[in-house]
Parts: C-alpha cells; structure tokens; sequence
C-alpha cells in the first residue's frame, strides 16, 4: 500500500508548524523520518493519522484513511509511547484496540508474546518501564496486521538488545510488503534499518532520497591518503581535477575520487602511499551537515576545557 | 458503529474505577433508600432541592448521581488524560462516531446503573417490611422522571469533559452550577423574576415533581434545551478541534 502524503500544512496563529510538505511511503520499504527538534516531524505524523487539523491530505492507496472500511487493517500508529490508561491490563487494553478489526484472542496473546510482554500481559502496565511501554506501543500498531506502519520514536528507552530486535522485526515487516514510517532521533540505528528518507527542516522538505543517495551527498565523502610527501602528491591530485585538502602531518583528504585511481597516480608520481583509507559519511554527518541551517533550538558550543559548565 | 460500541464496552469494563464507582453509586442509592423508607411516613425529605419520598427512584440522588457522571465523564476524561484520544482516533477517524458511540455506551450504563439502584431498592424496600403496590401510573412516571434527569446530569459531565477535556471538570461544573444557581436565584428573583424559571435546577426541580405549572415553560424542555446547548457545543469542539 502506498501512502502519499500531499502539500500537508499546518499553522498555529502566524507560525507555520508545518509547510507544503508532499512525499510519499513506498511498501517494501522502511522509510526514515528525519528533523532536528521542532522540525514539524510529530505534527506531520499526527496530520498524517487525521489527529491535526490542517491543509493537505494524505491517501492510502488513493483513498484518505477514514474512506477505508477497517481503518486498522490499513495503518498501525504508535505515536506515543504512554497512552494507555494505567489501570487496564495490558492484554485488555489490546483486546479493546482490537475491536475495530474484530482481533481475536488468539492474536492479541500471539503480539504479546511477539513483543515479549507474555509475563505481564495481566498485570496492569502501571509500573511498566519505558522499554516496556514501547513494546506496548508497538504490540497496538500491529495488532490488526496493517499494511502500513507509522511510527514515532520506537527506540526509545529500549535497551540494546531490544532495538536489535525491534530493527530485525521492522526489517521483516517491511520486507513482507508493508509501508513503514519511522520518525526517530537515532540516526545511527535508522542508517541500519532504513533504505529511504524524508527530511525535514523548520517544517519544509529538505530530502526525500535512498539512504545511500543521501550520505552521498555529504562533503564527509573522501578518500584519506598518508604519503611520503603530501605536496608532491596534492599537486599531482589537483592537476588530475580532484579536490585535495591537507590533512595532519602527512595526509591528505581526497574527494571526487577512487581509492585505485588515487593510488595509480601516487604510483606514477613515485610517492610511496602508507596508508589510504576511503571515508564515508555516517548518515549523522550527512543530517548535520544538511540540517545546520534549519535549526529551531540549536544548543551553543560544547564547553572547551577549562570552562566551568 | 458496532466496532465502536464494542470499543467502549471494552474500555468500561476492563477499568477497576468503573466497578468502584458503580459500587459507591448503589451504595448510596441503597443508602438514601433506606433513609427514605425511615422518614417517609413523616412527610419526606428534600436534599439538594429535589424531593425525594419516594426509596425506589433513589438512584438520581445527588451522591449517586455524582458518582454516576464520574463515570461518565471518564469516557473522555480518561481518554486526555491517558493520551488515549489519538490511539482512539486512529483507530475511529470519523470523530461523530467516536462521539456517539461513547454517548450511547455511557447512556447504556448509566441505564443498568439506574436499573439497578431501583432494583436494589426494592429489594430494601420489601426487607423492611414495606410494600409496594402494582403498576401505577404515578409511581412509573416518578421513575422515568429521575432516571431522565439522572442521564441527562450524566449527559451533561459527559459534555463538558468532551469540551474541557478534563475529567474533574466535568463532575465538578454541574455541582459547581448547582451552588451557583442558588446565588443566582437569590439575585435574579426580584429584578430578573421571569429568567429563573430558566435556571437549570429550578427547570429540574420542577421536571422531577412533576408539577405542571402553566405560566412557566415545562422543566424537561428547558433541562433538554441546556443539555442540548452544551452537548452540541462539546460535539463541534471534539469535532474541530486538534486531538
């Protein structure tokens, strides 16, 4: 099922939360949902579930959610991790979320083992940790099986072998046909688990690319070479057209290029290589490097040594 | 609608608060009955303006009626509170659904609740060693009379949890209306005579004794006209507004 998110906006008073903002979610795939904080992430998620009222609209499949005629079958949303109420089990509070699509008890206690909550599914969830409230969350997304999934945060407070099996278990999900959106603030858990992003900034599109395109387009994209002699061989680089920076002592920080070409023309230059590394930027470089400007709350500089904090 | 009745059947019933309050509300029911049955040959009592000789419709007295509206005021309250309105309206997008299938669930079990409490009380009523006749015309009124007024108080915390999105608010606004219009009527009386028979309780007092007066509207309308008010207001609020 494809979801098409279209031209959604949303204002408070004169401030525009959100803005034009059109992308789509492919099934198949695990689109990562990325901004720094107050980008308008959550309010699109929110616009996206029908729960802000604002311009645009999103389809599924062609049709806007409340057109379908079991809504749960269609899109799973775990938009925040504590909302249940906390006097209501665990398994009754998933049994109640399975009315819509008339879940049946063998399924609700087939997620609850699935999400590893088969110990506490009777007791009530007030005590539950945070991790705990997550498996929760996720375990009402994927009650009724829904070919879509969206989803806020889902890492969070999940120790690390719960987020390798929550990216083993969305890895699958999506890989079986489904649509899955993730909004999430781990940006090196999301280089591994999505293969798409949407990007955003002050609540505009900045990106809406593969994963790999996306890294791509960082500067941090480079080949290191340390050498005999950095100048001789910087010139020799610059006269074949590549962009060459000095780096430390005897390095060299080469972009545009490949390691084996790098190292035919040290070769033809008679500079010995020690070392040549080729770098590619973690997806973390590559958001801070395209979100430095569309930052809403950014925090000062990193106290220097010395300074009381 | 079906899947949202069954939502909300599911959401009362798997929350320890419901049964307590239910509880509390027969309890008081039972309670006032009995204080009924003890009085009542001495010309009956009045609390909170509203006569109440009668132990069977007990289940409208003020104590029980407040618990009741708790409940009901819990079918939105919780969901604010709890941040469950967006797991609720994910799963039911058409919001006039969500709406009137909490109405009609809360309506349902305030209806049980009455059901009970007369049950309960008859139960008292026939322990004591008192009797009860057959049908009568008088006694079936008086019943369908408080149980009316007892939906429509609940009715109305249900309204204003909707529209306030808060729980306490909800019970406390019909009570905090009831002192208020005590003080209202005192200062409208004299100047004002003609807008106190609009007043809420003063509508309700008149509605439950079943006094017909001709010079003024009939209590059931104007209750149903302030219920009406503040139910369509809380709809168009839940309706527009962002969850």
């Amino acid at each position: 099922m494809i979801v098409e998110a279209c031209g959604l906006t949303k204002r408070y008073g004169k401030v525009t939360a959100v803005d034009d903002l059109s992308f789509t979610v492919r099934p198949g795939h695990i689109t990562g949902f990325l901004g720094p904080n107050g980008s308008g992430k959550s309010t699109t998620l929110r616009l996206m579930m029908g729960l802000d009222h604002g311009d645009g609209s999103t389809l599924f499949d062609g049709r806007r959610l409340r057109e379908h005629a079991h809504v749960t079958r269609v899109v799973g949303a775990h938009l925040d991790a504590k909302s249940f109420h906390p006097g209501r089990p665990a398994r009754a509070h998933l049994r109640m979320l399975g009315s819509e699509a008339r879940v049946g008890r063998r399924r609700v206690d087939e997620v609850i083992d699935l999400v590893g909550l088969g110990d506490v599914a009777r007791g009530r969830p007030r005590g539950f940790s945070l991790g705990m409230c997550q498996r929760l969350g996720l375990a009402s997304a994927i009650l009724a099986q829904p070919a879509v999934l969206i989803i806020d945060e889902p890492a969070n407070g999940l120790d690390p072998q719960s987020i390798h099996w929550l990216r083993d278990f969305l890895t699958t999900y999506a890989h079986r046909g489904a649509a899955v959106l993730i909004s999430s603030h781990l940006l090196a858990e999301m280089q591994l688990m999505a293969d798409h992003l949407v990007v955003i900034g002050q609540g505009r599109l900045i990106a809406d690319e593969s994963m790999a395109d996306f890294v791509a387009r960082s500067a941090r994209n480079d080949v290191l070479v340390r050498c005999s002699n950095p100048l001789v061989l910087r010139s020799v680089l610059a006269e074949a057209g590549l962009v060459v920076h000095l780096e430390g002592v005897d390095g060299l920080a080469v972009s545009g290029s490949t390691t084996d070409r790098i190292g035919d023309l040290a070769f033809q230059s008679g500079v010995s290589v020690r070392e040549m590394v080729s770098r590619h930027a973690s997806l973390e470089q590559a958001f801070l490097d395209l979100t430095s400007g569309v930052q809403d709350f950014a925090a000062g500089a990193a106290p220097s040594e010395g300074t009381s904090a | 609608m079906t899947s949202m009745l069954l939502y909300e059947w599911r959401r009362v019933t798997t929350i320890r608060a419901t049964y307590v309050l239910s509880t509390l509300s027969l309890l008081s029911a039972a309670g006032v009955a009995w204080l009924r049955l003890q009085v009542g040959e001495q010309g009956g009592v009045i609390i909170g303006g509203i006569p109440i000789d009668n132990p069977l419709v007990a289940g409208a007295n003020p104590l029980s009626a407040t618990f009741a509206a708790t409940i009901a005021a819990a079918a939105f309250g919780h969901e604010y509170r709890y941040r469950l309105v967006g797991v609720t309206l994910g799963e039911f997008p058409r919001r006039a659904v969500v709406y009137v299938g909490k109405g009609l669930m809360m309506l349902l079990w305030i209806a049980m609740l009455y059901a009970a409490s007369v049950a309960l009380a008859w139960v008292i009523v026939i322990s004591a060693g008192g009797t009860i006749g057959g049908p009568d015309s008088a006694l079936v009124g008086q019943l369908i009379r408080s149980g009316s007024f007892l939906a429509g108080y609940c009715g109305v915390a249900f309204a204003i949890t909707a529209l306030t999105r808060s729980l306490i608010l909800g019970v406390v606004t019909p009570l905090a209306v009831t002192i208020f219009e005590v003080v209202a009527w005192s200062l409208l009386e004299e100047p004002a005579p003609w807008l106190t028979p609009y007043l809420p309780m003063a509508a309700a007092n008149r509605f439950l004794s079943g006094e017909a007066d001709p010079t003024q509207a009939p209590g059931w309308s104007v209750l149903l006209g302030w219920t009406a008010l503040i139910t369509t207001v809380s709809y168009l609020s839940f309706r527009f507004r962002d969850a």
